[in-house]
């Protein structure tokens, strides 16, 4: 048994401050959780209240009138999730065959594709509009997804888990007579599911806080993600904070939802995907 | 070494005299059926669009003008003697530096004050820290710019208790900056606190209970074992947080542009002044004489952070 501890004074004393910095850390969140829940007199009140005196959701109900709710999660939902289906998938595939098998040129196209990961996407990204106005994609969903079907970062980063995965394995199926796709598909992928899952929530992570390519690309309304769709929601309403904190929740309560279900998973796969 | 079926595993030495079994035909074979077309996109989707940002940087290319001609390194030079981008190169020093240093430290210390000091409780402390992480940009630097409000946000409010003056943080020139630098610091300190957690918990207890025997203080056991054990992490955070630095965009555009995507912006940064030289003034040239300019400064600085580190470790 281990014995109890009681707790120091000086103990306590980082307990305290650190829950007080959690509370400040989550205060933006409760302050926009009550002001979308009140009414344009008691936003403006001074001195401002932190409960709304009284609740209303009318400011939810202009948000649902005046924007395609629906439409913007389902742009979303499909770049984020094509997104991360086709990055896990090439990084996986690319990751895979570096690290077990040998063939002409590999290192000089290994070096190539993951050099791409030094340059940052602000670098090229008016070579890459440049090019999806010549392939007559700007303004459609195309051209939003083209840019996101491969990754630099997760090819290494699948790499580094494959070559920790045994040769043995594949050895044995080779005896056994496998080819070498099913070796790939049955044996391979299959035991590296929890650096996949890391990746694809690190991806999916990633394209859901995507702004600066959709701003680029989409034009119109009905192709609008969420980013660029609150954004411009902003500059259109900038005064009614009624309004845009409330259609921030309508971005923010899924995500919070996820995370408290999800969180260490999401924790690790955000952090540690990014640092390997 | 005679193992069995050994003429299929990978033999060490390539040479053309090499023996190639029918499956280490096949082998190959598979193994490019899989990576040209993983290459192909590569060629097409990052090769091409970064080698074109180096070529019509050393053009007066303009989108809409059908002629253009090389103009060598007339771009870099004359954005040299340019003043949006110097005052947004300056910007984006100023930003990187600062969100960096506290960020860092303030993640640096609560992951240390975590794992030191007896916490209860770490796993909700640790998700509540985290939070603003998972959270978009968009939204979070929403519920911002309205605690920043001039007229009705709290901050001024709770600033005239104390009997200070509203401010315009966002839209006031010198204080826009430090206030997307705080809006910054509060997203990313989770992020790092997570990093640097996991690299503390992977010390061994025992280095820490060999000190505590000794007689060292919670402080002298973190400076003289936990610190330098984490070097290689903090490297890494630091080289992160620079790229991070470098490459905000979303943050300057959502909370510093005026309404009615009015041009003009109280607080430009590389990244925006390359959107807005390129995609709104088409001034295509120039914005990839820019956008080359920041990739060289990032490389810089990673090698600089990298060669930094190897010449401190030289040392001991």
């Amino acid at each position: 048994m281990k014995p109890l501890r009681t707790l120091r004074l000086s103990d306590a004393v980082w307990n305290l401050a650190l829950y007080i910095l959690a509370l400040v850390m989550l205060f933006p969140f409760l302050w926009l959780l009550t002001t979308s829940l009140k009414q344009p007199q008691h936003i403006m009140a001074v001195p401002p209240t932190i409960l709304p005196p009284v609740a209303t959701l009318r400011n939810y109900l202009e948000v649902f009138r005046k924007a395609n709710v629906p439409l913007l999660y389902f742009n979303t939902l499909r770049f984020a999730l094509v997104s991360t289906l086709c990055i896990v998938l090439t990084s996986s595939v690319a990751g895979y065959v570096f690290a077990k098998y040998r063939f002409p040129l590999k290192n000089v196209i290994f070096v190539i594709m993951i050099s791409t990961m030094m340059v940052p996407f602000q670098s090229y990204m008016i070579p890459l509009f440049l090019m999806m106005v010549k392939l007559r994609v700007v303004d459609r969903y195309l051209g939003l997804q083209l840019p996101y079907l491969v990754q630099a970062m997760g090819t290494f980063f699948m790499r580094q888990n494959f070559e920790a995965f045994p040769d043995v394995y594949l050895e044995a199926a080779r005896i056994e007579g496998a080819s070498e796709f099913a070796i790939m598909r049955r044996i391979s992928l299959p035991n590296l599911q929890s650096a996949m899952g890391g990746l694809s929530i690190f991806v999916f992570a990633s394209t859901w806080d995507n702004l600066i390519w959709p701003l680029i690309i989409t034009n119109t309304a009905k192709n609008y993600v969420w980013q660029l769709g609150l954004a411009v929601f902003k500059q259109q309403y900038t005064v009614d904070y009624g309004q845009f904190t409330a259609a921030a929740m309508v971005v923010v309560a899924p995500v919070i939802l996820f995370f408290v279900l999800f969180r260490t998973r999401i924790m690790s796969g955000i952090t540690l995907t990014g640092i390997k | 070494m005679t193992r069995l079926g050994g003429g299929r595993l990978p033999s060490p030495d390539v040479g053309p005299e090499r023996m190639k079994s029918p499956l280490e035909q096949h082998k190959v074979r598979f193994a490019l059926a899989m990576i040209l077309p993983i290459f192909a996109l590569y060629a097409v989707l990052r090769i091409y669009p970064i080698v074109q940002a180096f070529y019509l940087s050393l053009t007066d290319y303009q989108i809409g003008i059908r002629k253009y001609s090389f103009v060598g390194l007339a771009n870099y030079i004359d954005l040299l003697s340019n003043l949006d981008f110097l005052v947004s190169l300056k910007n984006s020093l100023s930003f990187a530096a600062l969100t960096l240093v506290f960020t860092l430290f303030i993640a640096l210390m609560i992951a240390l004050v975590m794992s030191r000091a007896a916490i209860r409780g770490i796993g909700l402390l640790q998700t509540l820290i985290f939070l603003p992480v998972v959270v978009s940009v968009v939204p979070s630097a929403i519920i911002w710019n309205w605690i920043y409000d001039p007229q009705y946000g709290i901050l001024n409010y709770l600033l005239s208790l104390v009997g200070a003056s509203p401010m315009n943080w966002l839209f006031n020139k010198s204080t826009a900056l430090y206030a997307v630098i705080a809006f910054t610091v509060w997203r990313w300190i989770g992020y790092y606190m997570i990093i640097f957690w996991v690299g503390i918990r992977a010390i061994p207890e025992t280095y820490l209970e060999a000190a505590r025997i000794d007689g060292a203080s919670a402080w002298t056991s973190v400076r003289a074992i936990v610190l330098p054990l984490l070097r290689p992490i903090v490297l890494l955070a630091t080289v992160l947080a620079t790229i991070n630095g470098f490459t905000i965009f979303t943050e300057v555009y959502v909370m510093t542009t005026g309404s009615q995507s009015a041009p003009g912006n109280t607080l430009s940064v590389l990244t925006f002044d390359i959107y807005q030289r390129g995609l709104v003034f088409y001034k295509v040239g120039e914005a990839n004489a820019e956008a080359i300019y920041l990739f060289l400064i990032l490389i810089g600085f990673t090698l600089a952070q990298f060669a930094m580190n190897r010449r401190k470790q030289d040392l001991y």
